[in-house]
């Protein structure tokens, strides 16, 4: 099975407006060394003095001409009161310097993971952001792929929940290549800045499709063509380990208050037999169009509740039942070879 | 306001009121009226939910200001249309402040509107305003550019005190380490010097007793040693050679071309420090004959003179010799010079002169007589003469109204002298000044501004002859106060003359001398001394920039360790070091803590594969529980005993 796999930032259509140009080439070139430099992270990783980056903004820049030109004017003037305020304000300059990257200094980064989306709908990246200090931490402000999540202000020893939302475009694998952690505080002359390269990668699901056909006969349908959740439950079959997907509904609790592991109630397959999803039991269509309903059939088949399984071309799913094989169902949807677009690549 | 866009805007316009407030009196009414009303509009959308002006109609608003500034200074250029320019600028800024970015702009806007009222003027308490202004404006700008929602009030004043208290003693360090280059690199206009009261370089009747109406500090002077008699205190201005009949003017600065300055006699030495002037004069006293200022030359009048104008405030060291003999030999265009007098004017002073000179048989002797002739006619020393309305001034004053100041003598002496054939000119300049005990320096006033002759006399080159000393020695020599007639005042002086305002009129001129002497007069020579002062004599640039950057280093190390220090992780109580150590001493013992483990599962873990220490582990265990989650009173004992097992503890 090939890997289509792609990184966000070559789907992001502003990146990709403004990929030309050497100021691109070089944040490229720097970011790239930055990797090197640092190797992977693990998870919690804490963004010491070493890897934290601080550049002037073009703010920064401007408050600079400007003192330039201040100092210029009092050397002119011969006034001292004017260089008393230029070098006041050099003074501040150097101490927001100080300032701004302490600001982001020892902060630690953890529990970074990608929710897996549908394409076109947005991928959610989540972490987590931790104060281990004893001050306060400012408008920390996180972005992956040109997608920024809201300032964050860290109270001392508290943690705080970052959001990025990734655009996707199209199904396949989407590996965040880096995150950027960084901050502008206290007066946007100075950015300061770390690099995080996680391991982490999600799969976007192919678009479900608005309009599909209705699934193969022998489905788990009942006469109103609702499925009915209900259904299996007058088959318990008897008590299993939970398993990391199982439906909280479908755990024992009463047998739960017991202690020891947590029962699950086991059901053999629902009334009617498993339902199969099958590549083949579509009319001749376009592959990604196949996907689609077929990921409109999973998404349907998993709300019913009953077992289904899924067969595309090399691969088959056997039939389960909880959100981990609805996962598995999607992801192999997502990763099935071919189809259009720049997923492929 | 709940509003966090109003709130930025609220403390950025009360930070741009605050810096623009001491400029208010001197800007055009219409140009505050601009800023108010940009202010007000621009907050009335906010609360509105208006739109904000389209840019068609800011551009024009814009260029409407911008002509509207040509119109009142005739000019962009300079300090006050550029000022002007400054606040419009501002206020149209105001209408498009959308985004965070403008808030900063604004911020900086605040800053140069600082530094515009800070080149314009430099009184003492612009120090603690800068300060102020500058703390406020960074406290709107810190507001202003949050991301989040803008910090509680207290919360965001302590950070910029904070900034500001690292940032005070590197702006200290600059200022005092700095190097200063001498003089400006290019000409700017400099400010209009209408405005600022001071010697000009013409003298008709009424123009210096108008000067000395105001109070105002014109220099101040520390000497080295010894002061001179109040008789030798004539501090050299403009010397006047034209004369028109009216007006007595200046020819042009000339470089002096003949060393014909003989110094002799005592000499004095002396720092005077000016306030600014807008003039190129430096007013040394009679006759500078060395200094320390490589800007400034001795004209051919002998008047030191700067070769820009004194537009900030000046201090240089000079030397001088009342008793030089100044121009023994008087060169043929030097005497056409000082003889001119217009054809036809003031025909009975001229002829009055020519007796005078018949009978006295010498220039000496004619100098004489003709005091002798101020001291025996009725004349009055007065600050408000009559007006003189004829065409002929030195006539009337002479011979009909006879109440005059300092100019009417001067101008009626110089051109009687002339008219005998005795080269003469009318020198201005200040007399006197008034010692403040506090500091010992000699401060003085426009109102102690004064004119009065030099003759040439053949053998002791120029002499200086004050008419004024004929008629009211006590000007000369106490000062105006007690030269004016019963019932005259000089302006200002009566409050200055009870008690406890003038000691505290003295102490604050004492503070102020210091101010301009070490703070505004703070240049490349104070710097040199300090320097010296520290044990660094003849050092150069190369060592003030060092010591620059070694002490911003250190004070920049220090906020470092400050700042790390604030965001140091609390100390980790010592139980939870104890339980560590213990975790790590298993480790070594190959049972490694995991990360969902609780201390009781790994107790339980330890006991199970290592049955040996099961009851040492069990027991730091409980001991760690106990100490962690119940703590009460009294926990020293267990943490001993926590401390105990530990050492005891045997892998």
């Amino acid at each position: 099975m090939s890997r289509p796999s792609r990184s966000p930032d070559a789907s992001a259509p502003a990146a990709r407006a403004a990929g030309n140009g050497v100021r691109q080439r070089l944040a490229r070139l720097a970011a790239n060394w930055a990797r090197r430099r640092q190797g992977p992270d693990p998870d919690p990783v804490q963004l010491h003095r070493q890897r934290i980056y601080i550049l002037p903004t073009a703010l920064g820049a401007g408050y600079g001409l400007s003192l330039f030109g201040m100092l210029l004017a009092s050397m002119n003037y011969n006034n001292s009161m004017g260089f008393m305020l230029t070098f006041l304000l050099a003074g501040l300059g150097l101490v927001t310097m100080h300032w701004c990257h302490q600001n982001l200094s020892g902060v630690v980064a953890r529990g970074l993971h990608l929710r897996p989306a549908f394409a076109g709908s947005p991928a959610r990246l989540e972490m987590t952001l931790e104060n281990r200090g004893s001050a306060p931490r400012h408008d920390l402000e996180s972005e992956c792929a040109g997608a920024r999540s809201a300032a964050l202000d860290l109270a001392p020893l508290r943690t705080g929940e970052v959001h990025i939302e990734l655009p996707t475009l199209c199904r396949g694998r989407l590996r965040v290549e880096r995150i950027r952690v960084s901050t502008a505080f206290p007066f946007g002359l100075f950015r300061a800045w770390a690099w995080i390269h996680p391991e982490c990668e999600t799969v976007v699901y192919p678009l479900p499709a608005r309009h599909a056909p209705a699934p193969p006969s022998g489905g788990p349908e009942d006469a109103e063509g609702r499925w009915d959740e209900h259904q299996g439950e007058d088959d318990f079959a008897g008590l299993r380990a939970f398993r990391s997907g199982d439906s909280p509904r479908r755990i024992a609790w009463k047998a739960a208050a017991r202690g020891g592991d947590l029962p699950v109630k086991h059901f053999a397959g629902s009334a009617r037999g498993s339902a199969w999803l099958d590549w083949h039991s579509l009319p001749p269509m376009d592959d990604e169009e196949r996907l689609s309903v077929l990921c409109r059939w999973v998404l349907d088949a998993h709300a019913g509740g009953g077992a289904f399984g899924l067969r595309l071309p090399g691969t088959v799913i056997p039939p389960a039942i909880g959100p981990a094989h609805r996962h598995r169902c999607l992801a192999a949807l997502a990763l099935y070879p071919g189809g259009s677009g720049p997923a492929n690549g | 306001m709940a509003d966090p866009t109003a709130l930025r805007l609220g403390w950025m316009l009360g930070a741009l009121a605050l810096a623009l407030a001491p400029a208010v009196p001197r800007l055009p009414a219409w140009i505050t009226l601009v800023f108010v009303a940009a202010a007000a509009w621009r907050l009335a959308t906010q609360r509105q939910g208006w739109r904000l002006p389209p840019s068609w109609l800011r551009l024009a608003l814009a260029g409407a200001c911008v002509i509207g500034v040509l119109f009142t200074y005739r000019t962009l250029n300079g300090l006050e249309a550029g000022g002007a320019l400054l606040v419009v600028m501002g206020a149209m800024k105001l209408l498009e402040t959308r985004s965070r970015r403008d808030i900063q702009v604004l911020a900086f806007i605040g800053y140069f509107i600082v530094m515009m009222q800070l080149l314009y003027d430099q009184p003492i308490w612009s120090l603690p305003w800068l300060a102020l202004g500058v703390g406020v404006i960074t406290l709107a700008l810190l507001q202003g550019v949050r991301v989040g929602a803008p910090l509680p009030w207290r919360t965001a004043s302590g950070m910029v005190l904070r900034m500001l208290a690292f940032a005070v003693p590197v702006a200290l360090v600059l200022f005092l380490l700095f190097p200063r280059v001498p003089g400006p690199f290019w000409a700017l206009p400099s400010r209009d010097a209408a405005g600022i009261s001071g010697l000009s370089d013409e003298m008709s009747p009424g123009m210096i007793s108008n000067l000395i109406q105001s109070n105002e500090v014109a220099f101040r002077v520390s000497f080295d040693g010894a002061l001179p008699p109040p008789s030798q205190r004539y501090w050299r201005g403009p010397v006047l050679e034209r004369f028109d009949g009216w007006t007595w003017s200046d020819l042009e600065r000339l470089p002096r071309l003949s060393q014909q300055l003989e110094l002799r006699g005592a000499s004095y030495r002396y720092r005077i420090t000016l306030e600014p002037h807008g003039r190129a004069w430096l007013l040394g006293m009679d006759f500078p004959g060395s200094w320390a200022d490589r800007d400034a030359f001795l004209t051919h009048e002998f008047q030191l003179v700067s070769r820009r104008p004194v537009d900030s405030v000046k201090a240089i060291d000079i030397e001088s010799w009342p008793d030089a003999l100044v121009e023994p030999e008087l060169m043929p265009l030097a005497r056409f010079r000082s003889l001119q007098l217009p054809e036809g004017r003031n025909p009975r002073a001229a002829e009055l002169a020519t007796r005078l000179r018949t009978s006295a048989g010498s220039d000496a002797a004619l100098v004489d007589a003709l005091l002798a002739h101020f001291r025996n006619e009725p004349f009055v020393y007065t600050l408000q003469p009559p007006a003189l309305t004829s065409s002929h001034p030195v006539d009337e004053f002479l011979f009909r109204t006879r109440r005059g100041f300092c100019e009417h003598y001067a101008s009626a002496f110089t051109m009687m002298a002339r008219a005998a054939g005795v080269p003469a000119r009318v020198v201005t300049g200040y007399q006197g000044g008034e010692i403040n005990p506090i500091g010992g320096r000699l401060v003085v006033r426009q109102s102690d501004a004064h004119a009065w002759s030099e003759v040439w006399l053949a053998g002791r080159g120029w002499v200086r002859v004050d008419p004024t000393g004929a008629i009211a020695p006590e000007r000369v020599e106490q000062g105006l106060g007690e030269a004016l007639p019963a019932g005259e005042r000089v302006p200002g002086a009566a409050l200055r003359e009870l008690y406890g305002v003038r000691a505290l009129s003295q102490g604050w001129d004492a503070l102020n001398s210091m101010w301009t002497d070490w703070v505004l007069g703070y240049g490349p020579e104070r710097q040199l001394a300090l320097l010296a002062r520290l044990g660094l004599p003849n050092a150069d640039w190369r060592a003030l920039v060092v010591g620059l950057v070694a002490l911003v280093t250190v004070i920049m190390g220090g906020l470092a360790l400050w700042l790390a220090w604030r965001l140091r992780p609390p100390a980790e109580p010592e139980v939870a070091r104890l339980y560590r150590e213990f975790c790590r001493r298993m480790a070594k013992a190959g049972l490694e803590r995991r990360p969902q483990e609780g201390p009781q599962d790994f107790a339980a873990r330890v006991a199970a594969q290592r049955p040996a220490l099961a009851p040492a582990a069990a027991r730091i265990t409980r001991l760690y529980l106990a100490l962690r989650y119940e703590p009460r009173g009294g926990d020293e004992a267990l943490l001993a005993l926590l401390r105990l097992e530990l050492r005891r503890l045997r892998t």
